[in-house]
């Protein structure tokens, strides 16, 4: 009985607890599921990922600061235990990320200098500047790119010349400091050794060669040659151009010792002659880049100047050479024409052109080859001025007779007929002394005097003879005497008045600076306005007669008052005949 | 006192590896002997001037300075040492006279040396003659490569500095002769 007891039990428990069982079931296969989660790490961290990372977010945004100070010793220990257990795993975690950093700090800091350097650029107004753009625009090479290689040190050290096959050293030159430290022997050989190795290693069926070795801040350029080629030990940065000039200074000894290269053996016969050329390149560039920069750079200034130089020269030459041939030219035309003269052809006269005046010295026996000779000259197209300077042998001669044609010409002119002068030859000078009432008189004999021939220089010590001070009241009482009295209805002076104003003349010469009034009178019959006319013709035919005889019109003060100021009375005709006049006065010239 | 007139000659030394090139080329420049091998990119470059004595007729009063290549030992396969050879004015071939069964291998390098130096002058150099207890027989098989070549020889020990000097004076004079 008890077997279908326990069968029927089991029935009813599966009937009771079925739904609890399936469940059961499922949790255990749940349970199951997460540790299997939890046994695989990237599955948790695949399951925890974004949980986290949401959660880290929030609180970092929340509090950061908390966030930093409660994860820094523990970060901070983590990643001293890192480093100290795997150094270059973390330098290769790193080294891309502080790579990135650090090219950017440079990029920025790079930039910041060439912004700087343009600035440069613009602000500066040099011909380097000029230089430079022309050289950026021609080569395409940026203009802050050449500025910073120009800017950056520069000097050779060392330059070897050494045979390319065998790597024998046949020149060095080097500054005394690098000479000491040096073994040029070796170095040419390892260089060569160098520049083999790396030619068989990396241009396998190809013509390149090795440019440049480099090493810290040293380098060693290559220019290659036909039988040798050049290794320049250089500091910095080299100058633009002057790759260009190696290869010139290599090209220049190629052609000057080409043969000796060519048959080149280990025989130093022309190492001396080498290293000379190659020391001037030398010297001219290791001073560093100043020099460099001072070689490369042509000085513009310099050849503006002796373009200025010759430009000028040629204009001088354009303008002066012609008119000089010119002169040439003419001075043989005179020489010709005073050879023609028979008298004079014997003579030693030299001709000279100053001026567009012709100056004549020279010696002749006499006056008469004197005057010959000022004849001649007047004949001369196209010369006004002519300067006879031609001395006479016999001085003692000369001398009167220089003096005698001279007191004929001052006798010849009324003006200076009752002057006292002398002349005295002295030298080749003439000194004229005596007085003369006024400058002009002075100026005028200094200047006939100067013209004479044979004179050369003249010192005209002329003495101007003050004028006694004019006796205003004096002359006014003197002034009647000399007044012109006219005919009715007439301006004409009257032949028999003509001897006063000859006597006004020579009694007022006396007073150099005193001015003479020349007032016009009429008679009363006729209208006022016609005597008025009247009196104004007399007045001026006085004052025109005495210009006529040399009286200065600037001193003549005309003046007329009709029938004015009569000094008769005009009822009779002796009293108007005395009213028909010109009356004259002095007076003191204004200061 | 007579003007000397300076000639710079290269100078490749050939050999077998380990045969003392290296150590000879110490112990006539540096008066030095050492057992270590200097490595480099195949060669090792020194130099050092010979006065050549007065007794010697045809190159009296010339001084004669040597760029001394010491290159690494070179089979067919190391065409890069061959570069080295060129514009050579002589060599000093070195055997190793306690090996010299090697000394068969030496067309490999000698043949191009002299193909592209075809004037260079040669010695050979039976180097550490100081290992060597029977010297008759080192002598004779050294002997028959120098009439192969027709080069001069001397049995040296780069060790002891035996033979040394006067090996590199010898080739100095006969480049003097010949150049």
């Amino acid at each position: 009985m008890t077997a279908p007891k326990d069968k029927s039990l089991e029935a009813l428990r599966q009937i009771l607890l079925r739904e609890d069982l399936i469940k059961l079931q499922k949790l255990e296969h749940e349970l199951l599921d997460l540790r299997q989660t939890i046994s695989d790490k990237e599955s948790l961290i695949v399951a925890l990922e974004p949980i986290i990372a949401n959660l880290l977010e929030r609180k970092i945004a929340v509090s950061r600061e908390e966030m930093a100070e409660a994860l820094a010793p523990i970060m901070g220990e983590a990643i001293r235990l890192r480093v100290a257990e795997a150094k270059e795993d973390v330098i290769d975690a790193l080294y891309p990320v502080i790579g990135k950093i650090i090219r950017k700090s440079v990029a920025e800091a790079m930039k910041k200098f060439i912004d700087s350097v343009n600035q440069k650029i613009d602000q500066t107004l040099q011909s380097r500047v000029f230089r430079r753009r022309v050289q950026s625009k021609l080569t395409g090479v940026p203009e802050n790119a050449l500025v910073i290689k120009d800017s950056l040190p520069f000097k050779i050290e060392q330059i070897f010349l050494i045979h390319r096959e065998s790597g024998t050293l046949i020149s060095h030159v080097s500054s005394q400091d690098a000479a000491a430290k040096v073994n040029e022997e070796l170095i040419s050989g390892m260089v060569t050794a160098i520049r083999d190795f790396a030619s068989e290693a990396f241009s396998v069926g190809k013509d390149h060669d090795m440019d440049a070795l480099q090493f810290d801040d040293k380098k060693i350029l290559v220019e290659l040659g036909n039988h040798f080629y050049l290794a320049l030990v250089i500091t910095g940065y080299e100058p633009a151009g002057f790759q260009d000039e190696v290869h010139r200074l290599s090209s220049r000894l190629h052609h000057r010792f080409h043969k000796f290269f060519r048959t080149f053996q280990g025989e130093l016969t022309k190492s001396g002659e080498i290293t000379k050329c190659i020391t001037r390149f030398f010297d001219k560039h290791h001073q560093g880049r100043v020099t460099a920069e001072g070689t490369r750079s042509r000085p513009y200034l310099l050849y503006l100047l002796m373009a200025l130089v010759i430009f000028a020269t040629t204009i001088f030459a354009i303008r002066k050479i012609p008119p000089l041939l010119m002169q040439r030219r003419l001075l043989q035309t005179i020489a010709e024409q005073f050879q023609a003269v028979p008298e004079l052809r014997q003579q030693p006269l030299h001709f000279r052109l100053s001026g567009g005046h012709l100056i004549i010295s020279g010696n002749v026996p006499s006056t008469r080859h004197l005057a010959l000779i000022d004849s001649v000259a007047k004949q001369i197209h196209g010369l006004d001025i002519v300067q006879n300077r031609v001395m006479v042998h016999d001085q003692a001669a000369f001398q009167s007779e220089i003096i005698h044609r001279i007191q004929q010409q001052l006798q010849q002119d009324h003006r200076w007929q009752h002057l006292s002068l002398r002349f005295i030859v002295e030298d080749d000078h003439l000194v004229i002394e005596g007085d003369v009432p006024d400058l002009a008189t002075k100026r005028d004999i200094g200047f006939m005097v100067s013209e004479m021939p044979g004179v050369h220089m003249v010192i005209n010590n002329l003495t101007i003879t003050a004028s006694p001070p004019l006796e205003l009241e004096a002359a006014q009482q003197q002034m009647p005497q000399y007044t012109i009295y006219f005919k009715v209805n007439d301006a004409t002076i009257p032949a028999a008045e003509l001897e006063k104003i000859a006597a006004l003349l020579e009694y007022i010469k006396r007073w150099d600076d005193a001015k003479l009034i020349v007032t016009g009178y009429s008679d009363n019959s006729a209208t006022s306005s016609y005597n008025l006319a009247l009196s104004e013709q007399r007045a001026k035919a006085v004052a025109d007669y005495l210009i006529a005889q040399n009286f200065p019109a600037h001193r003549i003060i005309i003046r007329y008052f009709g029938d004015s100021n009569p000094v008769a009375p005009n009822d009779t005709e002796a009293g108007r005949a005395k009213n028909r006049r010109v009356e004259f006065a002095v007076e003191q010239e204004r200061q | 006192m007579e003007k000397q007139i300076l000639h710079r000659k290269k100078i490749c030394l050939l050999g077998e590896f380990g045969v003392g090139k290296t150590s000879l080329v110490r112990r006539f420049v540096y008066n030095k002997f050492e057992e270590k091998y200097l490595s480099t990119i195949g060669v090792h470059i020194c130099h050092k001037t010979i006065i050549i004595p007065a007794k010697e007729p045809a190159a009296a009063g010339h001084q004669l300075n040597l760029i001394l290549w010491d290159l690494a030992h070179i089979d067919k396969f190391n065409a890069m040492i061959k570069n080295y050879f060129r514009g050579a004015n002589g060599a000093i071939v070195v055997f190793d006279l306690t090996r010299l069964q090697n000394a068969q291998h030496t067309n490999a390098f000698l043949d191009p040396f002299l193909q592209m130096n075809p004037n260079a002058q040669l010695i050979i150099a039976g180097n550490k003659v100081d290992l060597v207890q029977d010297q008759s027989a080192s002598l004779e098989q050294l002997l028959h490569i120098c009439k192969t070549y027709n080069a001069p020889c001397k049995l040296t020990s780069a060790k002891t500095g035996e033979n040394v000097e006067p090996l590199f004076s010898e080739l100095a004079s006969q480049l003097l002769k010949v150049g």
